[in-house]
């Protein structure tokens, strides 16, 4: 391989091009075209140009190769470059007299850009060679441009989800302030609805993306609290039967609240955060509210949200109850004192119940009530 | 460079010149290169041997630097050889070897007369 210099005189293009010929006095007139372009590296046959290339292939601009060469041949370089990749990058030359016929047509098919006619027309050649060249390059910048952008537009998208869900949280956790709550209620019935999804056999056929818009979607379970008066929402001790009954409204005036957000219906956690807000006080023998749905009538998700709500508030403080013990709790849930659960959902949930009570260990002393 | 005994060698002077942007030095030099490349005595060889495979090889390297250096007639005998034998007509191409001969030795003289 030798190199000629000439990086050109206005010293702004600094590649190269490779010049492929066994004929010394071709590669010396090729060489003498564009010496004043690019930096002129020759090879003598297929062989070293294939080692020259393959050691540097972003190094050259263009190849300029010859057909006709003893051992590897133009037509074997290319068939080699094909499975690299190469030749979509780095604009090919062939170098060729005869045009027109299957040799030709072969090296369209491998990605050969063009044909250089010999004996060489110079304005020709190098005014073709210097304007492939010039298009790889633009090309190569729009790439880069647009994978910027592509970059960018998906950081932005991450960030809205982010803030989506932040602010999601941040109205949810400041319902639950008004009757009293931390805000970790929320938080927790979001991971116990992840872990029962992900980590149990209640969750099958349901993606990850369902079980993220699922758990999004849990948080905003009791959003309908906003709209039941502060008499009766931080009301200690029992409801009245009238109370009761306007607390129970929780439930379709958060399917409402939801259905009059017109941002809400594009995210995929939409039509589960509707579904768990009405219907996360259902029971399994149908003596739940506001519908009465029975059975698999209730939508897994709406199961679960409903399990992990009873067990979340069991477990912590209430202003009309006690925190009860985790044993207390699972028998209180298992002998349907706080009413009737899917006994599969239970048999997952007592499975994965140790892994759940650990996620609150380390939490701060729950300070909260209200489970109604 | 006495360009009317290239000329008269049978070379295109001002063809040839064009293609190396009016550098008489390259040409001088490339001329002198000329007489170092062995595809006009390998087209001699496969002849001899009667091998129309290297025979095609040789007059394409010929037909290829002689095209380039604008040696018109040698230029013209080497294309026909080239078309002759991937026709399949080698005995044709292996006639033309006394006329190529002829428009070679004539190219040699010129530019040895030149002293390049």
């Amino acid at each position: 391989m030798t190199t000629q210099t000439g990086a050109g005189a206005d010293g702004a293009r600094a590649s190269r091009i490779l010049v492929v010929d066994d004929e010394e006095i071709n590669r010396l007139i090729l060489a003498a075209l564009f010496e004043e372009h690019f930096e002129v590296v020759t090879a003598s046959d297929g062989q070293e140009a294939l080692e020259v290339l393959l050691a540097d292939p972003g190094g050259f601009a263009a190849v300029l190769l010859d057909v006709m060469m003893p051992n590897v041949d133009g037509m074997e370089v290319l068939k080699r470059l094909k499975p690299t990749g190469l030749l979509e990058r780095v604009p090919v030359f062939l170098i060729t007299a005869e045009r027109g016929n299957a040799v030709m047509e072969e090296a369209y098919r491998l990605g050969v850009m063009d044909f250089i006619g010999k004996p060489v027309v110079p304005y020709v050649v190098v005014r073709r060679v210097l304007s492939v060249v010039e298009l790889f390059e633009a090309r190569k910048r729009l790439s880069l441009t647009v994978e910027d952008q592509r970059l960018q537009l998906l950081e932005r998208a991450e960030q809205i989800i982010e803030l989506n869900r932040g602010m999601i949280e941040s109205l949810s956790a400041a319902i639950e302030f008004r009757d009293g709550e931390s805000g970790e209620h929320v938080r927790r019935i979001h991971d116990i609805t992840r872990t029962m999804l992900l980590e149990t056999p209640f969750g099958e056929g349901l993606s990850a993306e369902d079980v993220d818009d699922i758990a999004l979607a849990s948080i905003m379970h009791d959003v309908g609290k906003i709209a039941i008066p502060d008499a009766i929402l931080c009301k200690p001790g029992r409801l009245t039967a009238e109370e009761f009954e306007v607390m129970k409204t929780h439930t379709t005036q958060g399917a409402v609240l939801l259905g009059r957000i017109p941002q809400m219906r594009s995210l995929g956690a939409y039509r589960y955060a509707v579904d768990i807000a009405r219907h996360h006080h259902e029971r399994w023998d149908g003596r739940g509210y506001p519908d009465g749905l029975a059975g698999d009538e209730i939508s897994p998700w709406a199961q679960v949200v409903g399990l992990a709500d009873v067990y979340d508030a069991l477990t912590n403080r209430r202003v009309y109850k006690p925190a009860f013990t985790r044993e207390e709790s699972l028998r209180m849930i298992c002998d349907g004192e706080c009413g009737a659960f899917n006994p599969r959902l239970l048999e997952c949930f007592l499975e994965v119940e140790p892994a759940i009570a650990r996620l609150y260990e380390g939490a701060e002393a729950p300070e909260t009530e209200g489970e109604r | 460079m006495r360009h009317e005994v290239l000329a008269a060698g049978g070379i295109d002077v001002d063809d040839a010149l064009g293609r190396l942007m009016g550098s008489e030095k390259l040409l001088a030099r490339l001329l002198g290169k000329f007489l170092d490349d062995t595809s006009y005595q390998r087209f001699l060889d496969a002849v001899a041997a009667d091998d129309a495979e290297a025979g095609l090889e040789a007059a394409h390297a010929l037909k290829g630097v002689s095209g380039n250096l604008s040696m018109v007639r040698v230029h013209e005998l080497t294309t026909r050889a080239c078309e002759l034998i991937r026709a399949g007509d080698w005995p044709a191409a292996r006639g033309l070897a006394d006329e190529l001969g002829s428009a070679y030795s004539s190219v040699k003289a010129a530019i040895e007369a030149c002293e390049l």
